[in-house]
């Protein structure tokens, strides 16, 4: 009896040993998904930090020979919306939609607090419009085209991860795109 | 394929994930149809700002923060049980082995509700006669097979019953055990 506890004590430990490895290897590449889904980067943290904790208590079912980086998104994908289940809806709004005030409409502007060179300027002020364009769109659709154009998984694997079939996949991706084309028409304007 | 079946299909064809018959159809439509050209465009031109975006750094020491977290956690002991199961069933056993053991599993489950239903069935015609003339209890057979034998009725009868009463079921009982056994 003794045996087996320090057989399964030793087993314990080497998993331990090696998930800190895959925290080591994995927690900067989780951590940028996580800060896509949520847009900010305390609950990219919280985010990121939950999905490895829960990783870590499922961890003896992990298949070994399957990468770790397509089972980790899989339980993202299920922490990010156990974390949008557990906080009051928040209302999703188009940017575009003017919103009523004491002194009338006004229009959301996305704070912009960069400084220094016009290059670098540009390139903040568009990764927060993009940022806050991926905000406004449904989760189902942010998380697919964040896997699909951010991570570049391919349906099969978003499929796996969002525990969807590869049709679902494909038709949240297009309307995801079609939704973020419409929100950034100025920019996708300027690539033309 | 007309533009609308056309335009669902865009950001598949983007990605590459449709077949060669289907890309190839594709681009002979998008070369004749501008209204679809341009769709195209403005998605291809989408998936590449979001590619372009900058990596998000998180701050320093997130790693560490996360194994220090771990060292809180405690498995439940029957999460530990099944993680130790389903590890020696992934390592020790073929997919066809353990395929063999699920099915062997299946098989237990099924015969032991099969047996519970056929007790049912088989008591259940008789339960009437078994409550009003108080027979004694057949003993469960095993694997839910009961002998037909055992499905007629006994011979105890409480002197309460009234004879024609009896007379009537235990034919219905008789007739029922001979259409059971041609």
């Amino acid at each position: 009896m003794e045996l087996i506890e320090t057989a399964a004590s030793a087993a314990l430990s080497e998993d331990r040993r090696i998930f800190d490895e895959l925290v080591q290897r994995y927690h900067k590449q989780a951590y940028n998904i996580a800060y896509r889904m949520t847009g900010n980067h305390a609950d990219a943290e919280d985010l990121t930090q939950e999905a490895f904790i829960r990783a870590f208590r499922f961890f003896a079912q992990y298949k070994r020979e399957l990468p770790f980086d397509s089972w980790l998104y899989k339980i993202m994908s299920n922490v990010f919306v156990d974390m949008l289940r557990r906080r009051p809806k928040a209302q999703i709004r188009s940017l575009d939609q003017p919103i009523a005030t004491e002194d009338g409409e006004a229009v959301i502007e996305i704070a912009d607090d960069s400084a220094g060179p016009e290059e670098q300027l540009m390139s903040r002020e568009m990764d927060s419009r993009i940022q806050a364009a991926l905000n406004s769109i449904p989760e189902d659709f942010r998380l697919a085209v964040i896997y699909a154009d951010i991570e570049g998984l391919s349906y099969e694997e978003i499929a796996d991860a969002m525990n969807c079939s590869i049709g679902t996949v494909r038709s949240r991706l297009h309307r995801g795109r079609k939704l973020l084309r419409d929100r950034l028409k100025y920019y996708t304007a300027q690539m033309q | 394929m007309n533009c609308r079946h056309i335009s669902r299909l865009l950001s598949a064809y983007i990605d590459g994930e449709l077949t060669g018959v289907e890309m190839l159809e594709i681009r002979r439509h998008l070369d004749a149809c501008r209204s679809c050209n341009l769709q195209y465009e403005s998605l291809r031109y989408t998936k590449q700002l979001l590619s372009h975006l900058a990596y998000a750094e998180p701050r320093p020491g997130l790693d560490k923060r996360i194994c220090a977290r771990l060292e809180s956690i405690e498995i439940p002991a029957y999460q530990k049980l099944w993680g130790r199961v389903f590890s020696y069933v992934r390592q020790r056993m073929t997919p066809v082995a353990a395929g063999c053991a699920a099915l062997g599993a299946m098989l237990v489950v099924l015969v032991s509700t099969a047996t519970h239903e056929s007790d049912v069935i088989a008591v259940s015609d008789r339960a009437v006669y078994t409550t009003a003339l108080q027979l004694p209890t057949q003993p469960r057979a095993p694997f839910g097979i009961v002998p037909v034998e055992t499905r007629s009725p006994q011979p105890l009868v409480p002197d309460t019953i009234p004879v024609e009463t009896l007379e009537t079921r235990n034919s219905s009982i008789f007739s029922f055990a001979s259409f059971e056994t041609p």
